[in-house]
């Protein structure tokens, strides 16, 4: 359906493998139990997918964004908390292989590539979710770094990871730090019972007078959002917008195989047309979004201006693409779609939260017509010409 | 329509549509910089003139306005950084890979 190459079709094969054999059979227990296992997430480092994309000179894999995107599908079919963890540490990656100084990047990119220092970014703060620029944490210069104060929440894999990307305001200047979980002051408490995503190791974390030394500063101070979290936030929503293809996909394959066995009426559900309507939005939606996100894909490997767009408009679509799917899934499986003995139940939570984090439906909906707009000067002149050309035209 | 800052204003024009800017209008009084038009025109710059906007450029003055930013890219093209030993191997592996295989 997608014009892949052969080692891109290589390794979405390989993908699809390690998902089905080894992250299916386990995703539910990951989510009844809210953790991911540390043998999951070593495994992920195994297989080299943590550092994928980073250069070989660090030991990262030197893969393209396309088969990042073909990762971070199969593993959001098989366990969106997977492929949460998947999304935070590549955008401390990919923000450090950016804007990180050399030092930086000598220094953490080898370990974040073999996964042995996992990433997260610390963003959100209890009042502050989509208005970013708001963000309450403090950063305090002194004579040799910044004193860290205030509290960050709902940081994905804040449980586990040793390296944050935290975003402060210094002197009222938004800036980023990295700061290491052992640093004097850090601390984390896991946040448990979420809709979804409820194995992705959810914490608050605490900096409490939490000092860095001034090389932990990423980036120039005042651009800490609009150019560093802006950075992050796009790679973030380029692996969540597949991730959400994955959802949709799972949905759609768990509603083939029920809706072919369940039988209902002395039939089969599939063959009841309301069924198979749902079944074919499913199927539609999911094809679309994921040519949305192909399309960013392409976009951002020939470092076109409107990737950042595209990106976005794949995320929300996609986002939106597997709540609907998800939505209808549990319909199709009823009553046991609402048990956790169907993973769809499962999806459901995944997909809603899949709306909110990385850019909202609602931030998406008020900035994407932006870029729209943006075509205003072409097309009036372009209905300047047509309108001289018609006056220029014979009277018949 | 060779000379950068050429390049940078009719880029620019979507911005400010029936309206070509001044080559020292400030951008950001102008409001024609926002957050999400900055980091089009900084992936512009970087694949319009093949170079990498690093740390040490993120400066508001150098974006403040169209010879600001054209006298940025001039001099970033007449002296290109020096090759990083550890990532020589794809600074932009993530935004520029190279082809698969």
């Amino acid at each position: 359906m997608i014009e892949l190459t052969p080692e891109q079709e290589e390794a979405q094969s390989r993908f699809r493998d390690f998902v089905d054999r080894e992250v299916m059979p386990h995703a539910d227990e990951y989510h009844r139990t809210q953790r991911l296992p540390p043998a999951a997430v070593k495994r992920l480092a195994e297989l080299g997918y943590l550092g994928l994309t980073l250069p070989t000179a660090v030991g990262g894999g030197g893969g393209d964004v396309l088969t990042l995107g073909l990762l971070a599908e199969e593993l959001g079919r098989g366990c969106s908390s997977l492929r949460s963890l998947l999304t935070v540490h590549g955008m401390v990656c990919h923000t450090l292989l950016r804007w990180g100084t050399s030092a930086q990047q000598r220094h953490w990119l080898p370990r974040l590539a073999t996964g042995e220092v996992l990433g997260a970014l610390a963003l959100s703060e209890p009042e502050v979710g989509s208005d970013a620029k708001s963000i309450t944490t403090t950063a305090t210069a002194s004579a040799d770094g910044y004193v860290l104060r205030g509290t960050k929440k709902w940081i994905t894999c804040g449980q586990i990871a040793e390296l944050f990307l935290v975003f402060a305001q210094c002197e009222g200047q938004p800036a980023a730090f990295l700061v290491e979980r052992q640093r004097a002051g850090l601390s984390t408490e896991p946040i448990t019972d979420l809709l979804g995503v409820r194995a992705s190791m959810v914490a608050s974390v605490q900096l409490a007078d939490c000092f860095v030394p001034k090389e932990n500063l990423v980036g120039k101070l005042g651009f800490g959002i609009s150019q560093i979290g802006a950075t992050a936030l796009d790679m973030g929503r380029y692996t969540v917008a597949w991730g959400c293809v994955g959802i949709a996909q799972a949905c759609l394959d768990a509603c083939i195989l029920y809706t072919s066995e369940r039988q209902q009426f002395g039939a089969a559900l599939r063959e009841h047309q309301l069924v198979r309507q749902m079944v074919t939005d499913m199927m539609t939606e999911s094809t679309a979004a994921r040519l949305l996100c192909v399309r960013a894909g392409r976009m951002r490997e020939q470092r076109d201006p409107m990737a950042f767009a595209a990106t976005a408009m794949a995320k929300y679509y996609a986002s939106r693409a597997a709540m609907r799917a998800a939505g209808d899934a549990v319909q199709l499986h009823g009553a046991n779609g609402c048990s956790s003995a169907h993973s769809v139940a499962r999806y459901f939570g995944d997909a809603k939260i899949m709306e909110i984090i990385e850019g909202s439906t609602q931030i998406q909906q008020s900035t994407l017509a932006e870029y729209g707009y943006q075509e205003y000067g072409l097309l009036r002149s372009r209905a300047e010409q047509s309108r001289a050309a018609r006056q220029q035209e014979p009277a018949q | 329509m060779n000379k950068p800052s050429e390049r940078i204003a009719k880029y620019l024009t979507r911005f400010t549509p029936g309206r070509v800017l001044d080559g020292d209008e400030d951008l950001f009084a102008g409001g024609i910089i926002t957050s999400l038009s900055a980091i089009q025109l900084l992936a512009f710059v970087e694949r319009e003139f093949q170079l990498t906007i690093d740390n040490e450029d993120l400066v508001r003055e150098n974006f403040r306005t169209i010879h600001a930013l054209s006298a940025l890219v001039e001099r970033k093209l007449a002296s290109p950084p020096p090759v990083d030993e550890v990532l020589a191997a794809g600074t932009h592996a993530v935004a520029s890979p190279r082809a698969p295989g």
